[in-house]
């Protein structure tokens, strides 16, 4: 014959009610919170993923910010190419000028005066800092002004990268001797000796002036052409930056939207295990004043 | 006609004592351990007057024959047994949650200090004469190095919680083990007028809370004491005499307590593997140690590639790049039991191959014998000494004895002792070997240790260690979570069974306090006829 202890029913009914109650305290939590895993426990594997995620979201954001700072800088160095650019634009029609046999001595001295001021704003454009400080055209030393007064590079030939996703680095520099001196091997063959012997030619012509002025547009249309090649490239450097950025922001939503589906609360179905447990906390609440009322001793006259 | 008044008598005592009973029963309704007494009644002999026929026995009424206990030792064993098992899962469930809080989330604790640091080391690759983003850097490593010593630390305290809990428990244990042996001998005392059923529950109930403390068993001798056996046989109660336990610090492991006798030197850790005792053993061996063996490896891993990596590099000054990190050294300890003077030097040489796990390196007169305590294997040693295995080289100086052990944590202490070395943010490498200020070629080298897999044989970046630690806790806490109700429920069951058999119902006393009431008021009802027969005589032979 099966018998029960009293006891039990007060055991029982007050586990019943106590495990009802545990239940409704961790969903009251979850809602609270928003979290679906209230410790690693709940769901260990989840837990693993949501801190591989999150780092990795932090360092999509990081690259997003490396992307910001190197295109700023990438923007400096595209507007002084064009700036640059403009100047040799100006030697050229200055040269052309120049060569004109209709021009005296004195003209063709106010024209290198022309050049010499061409020159002082080539070095000017050379020399550009970013923001930071840091000398744009210097290589790797960039705290070095990377041409002296008279044109001669300071710098190296570094070049500066920065990771712009997982799987992209993209340089952000370009050393002042592949921009101003089109043939490395030789200095003399730079932009501001080119403009240097241009304008000491205008002051004291040579015996084959108009020689010099044809080698002279040769040379500046090389320069043109070497500072177009490298703005190109700058161009397509901030090209993949904007393709990466896009590529990045697409994949941080993607890696949040999977976050959330680790790691955030199903509310509707957090919802419905509250009105459940609140139903079944007061299932075994009623069940326990039902069952206590009753005792023989309560008709014992 | 006094003969009726003799069984009147009797059915009224028979009465008495049966209410006496149930009411003992109804007062220990809520006792714990408590076993329902039942009063055992029979006839008395009957009287054959002298005269009468054979068959003109008369009866002479009731007697109690005894008050059972209503006992069943299998069931009772039943309760204890599922109770050491319910408390030993308890045990490690409390514990690990504490550690899993500890551990934190992708939002506190350790893992946003290290991405924080690695977006730092970005931010200088971005900017590496930037004096400032250096800055930011040594900041951003000091706030990596205080998680990991933070973290460190409170595993630390909660080994200590974990020590002082094991020896308070070991002090119950021996009290519970006295108050046994005390109730031996009362009960060998009383063993000749008949035992008394409430000691007897007594006693019981301390077994079944000793039992939450350490699994035992029991044997009843003939005098009627209970000897109590914990481990595999080693008498903790004989009679009435109790044997002490003593909790002293570990020989091989000093952050470790064993458990021993008092009077031997043999530790009976492995023995004891139930109840809170073994749950909290459980808890440092099998859930702590390897987790923090894990946070040992992350800071070990993160310090060494980062040195490594660094010294390839020149600083600000166009320097060779030093230490980033304080250098890891393994921690060795000599058993204390150790009788030569053999003392071991233990430094990292592979950081790849380097396990989260302690080690034994013992000597048995000609050789050694490397043991991986996590796993418990045996670990080839190669030539030597010094010997290369698991990533550390291993050199032996003066003179060890056969028998002598060693325990090699190559992780234990690198999360307690990681601090950034550098204090000079120029100090820092982020240029290659062709240097320049602007050069951060070593600093993208650097920040790429964050994802790179050279811990673990190539197989897990720091953050995936991190990842196995959560894991792997985690999977141990809903594993004690899930054992827990597995247990219960089974606790529960034994409970419903033993007490359905020995446990009062209180409606089941309700009718028999009316039946023995009933039959007490008939008997007196007995007496009165008895007494009105008597005055009908007397009143007849009046005058």
């Amino acid at each position: 014959m099966l018998r029960i202890a009293t006891s039990l029913i007060y055991q029982q009914s007050s586990k019943a009610i106590n495990d009802r109650q545990v239940a409704l305290a961790k969903v009251q939590q979850q809602l609270a919170t928003g979290n679906r895993i209230l410790d690693h426990a709940d769901d260990p594997v989840g837990s693993a993923r949501l801190l591989g995620l999150n780092e990795e979201l932090g360092r999509y954001n990081q690259y997003q910010r490396n992307i910001d700072l190197a295109s700023g800088r990438l923007n400096v160095e595209d507007s002084t190419l064009g700036d640059a650019g403009d100047l040799l634009q100006q030697a050229r029609e200055l040269t052309l000028q120049a060569n004109n046999d209709t021009l005296n001595t004195e003209d063709r001295g106010f024209i290198a005066m022309e050049i010499r001021q061409l020159h002082s704003q080539m070095l000017n454009l050379a020399n550009t800092r970013d923001g930071d400080g840091e000398y744009l055209f210097a290589g790797f030393k960039s705290h070095t002004q990377p041409f002296d007064a008279s044109g001669n590079y300071q710098g190296d030939q570094g070049q500066r990268s920065i990771q712009a996703g997982s799987y992209l680095d993209v340089p952000v520099g370009d050393s002042g001797q592949k921009v101003f001196e089109t043939d490395p091997s030789d200095p003399t063959k730079g932009v501001f000796a080119t403009l240097d012997t241009l304008a000491d030619e205008l002051e004291s012509p040579s015996a084959n002036f108009h020689n010099v002025m044809a080698d002279t547009l040769t040379r500046l249309d090389q320069h043109f052409d070497n500072l177009n090649a490298v703005r190109t490239e700058v161009g397509a450097r901030l090209k993949a930056l904007d393709d990466q950025q896009n590529t990045n922001s697409d994949f941080v939503v993607h890696l949040r939207e999977t976050i959330s589906d680790v790691g955030d609360l199903d509310y509707p179905e957090a919802a419905t295990r509250l009105s459940y447990a609140t139903f079944v906390l007061q299932a075994a609440q009623q069940s326990f004043v039902s069952i206590q009322k009753l005792s023989l001793f309560n008709y014992m006259g | 006609m006094v003969d009726i008044l003799r069984t009147g008598l009797s059915g009224l005592i028979a009465s008495q004592r049966a209410l006496a009973t149930t009411s003992h029963n109804i007062a220990n309704v809520n006792t714990p351990g408590y076993s329902r007494q039942r009063v055992e009644l029979t006839t008395n002999l009957p009287d054959l007057p002298g005269n009468a026929a054979r068959s003109m026995y008369v009866g002479t009424g009731v007697q109690v024959q005894s008050i059972t206990r209503v006992y069943d030792d299998f069931l009772t064993q039943q309760v204890r047994n599922h109770g050491s098992n319910v408390s030993q899962s308890e045990t490690l469930d409390t514990w690990i949650s504490q550690l899993d809080g500890i551990l934190g989330d992708s939002q506190t604790g350790l893992s946003p200090a290290l991405s924080q640091f690695f977006a730092a080391v970005q931010d200088v690759a971005d900017s590496p004469a930037s004096l400032s983003a250096r800055q930011a850097l040594l900041g951003q490593a000091s706030t990596l190095a205080a998680s990991f010593q933070e973290m460190n630390g409170q595993m630390d305290s909660l080994r200590q919680g974990a020590n002082e809990t094991l020896s308070d428990t070991v002090t119950q244990v021996n009290v519970l083990a006295e108050n046994i042996a005390k109730m031996n001998g009362a009960i060998a005392l009383s063993q000749g007028s008949g035992t008394s059923s409430d000691l007897l529950d007594q006693r019981d109930q301390l077994v079944a809370d000793l039992a939450q403390k350490v699994p035992v068993s029991t044997v009843t001798q003939d005098d009627g004491t209970l000897s109590v056996f914990i481990g595999n046989g080693q008498s903790l109660v004989l009679g009435n005499q109790a044997n002490t336990l003593e909790t002293v610090r570990s020989a091989s492991d000093p952050r470790k307590l064993d458990i021993r006798f008092e009077g031997s030197n043999v530790g009976i850790n492995n023995l004891l593997n139930g109840g809170e005792i073994g749950g909290l053993l459980d808890f440092q061996n099998e859930v702590l140690d390897p987790a923090q063996n894990k946070l040992g490896l992350m800071a070990a891993g993160l310090t060494e590639t980062f040195n490594a990596q660094h010294k390839l590099g020149l600083d600000f000054n166009g320097d060779p790049g030093g230490d980033f990190f304080a250098p890891i050294t393994p921690e060795v300890a000599a058993n204390a039991a150790n009788t030569g003077s053999g003392a071991l030097t233990v430094t990292l040489s592979n950081i790849g191959d380097l396990q989260p796990s302690d080690y034994e390196l013992s000597y048995n007169g000609t050789g050694y014998n490397l043991r991986r305590l996590s796993d418990d294997q045996s670990v080839s040693l190669g030539a030597g000494p010094p010997f290369t295995a698991e990533g550390m080289t291993i050199a032996i100086g003066g003179t060890p004895a056969a028998g002598d052990r060693f325990l090699i944590q190559p992780t234990q202490a690198s999360a307690r002792n990681f601090q950034v070395l550098i204090t000079d943010s120029r100090q820092f490498a982020a240029a290659d070997s062709v240097g320049g200020v602007g050069n951060n070629a070593n600093a993208i080298g650097l920040a790429n240790l964050q994802t790179d897999q050279t811990l673990r044989g190539g197989t897990s970046s720091l953050q995936d260690i991190q990842s196995q630690m959560i894991a792997e806790v985690g999977t141990q806490g809903s594993g004690a979570r899930s054992a827990v109700q597995a247990q219960t429920a089974l606790l529960e069951q034994a409970t419903q069974a033993r007490d359905g058999f020995s446990g009062v119902n209180l409606d089941e006393e309700a009718a028999n306090l009316m039946r023995y009431q009933q039959a007490y008021v008939a008997a007196a009802k007995v007496i009165q006829v008895g007494d009105s027969i008597i005055q009908t005589l007397l009143d007849a032979v009046r005058r």
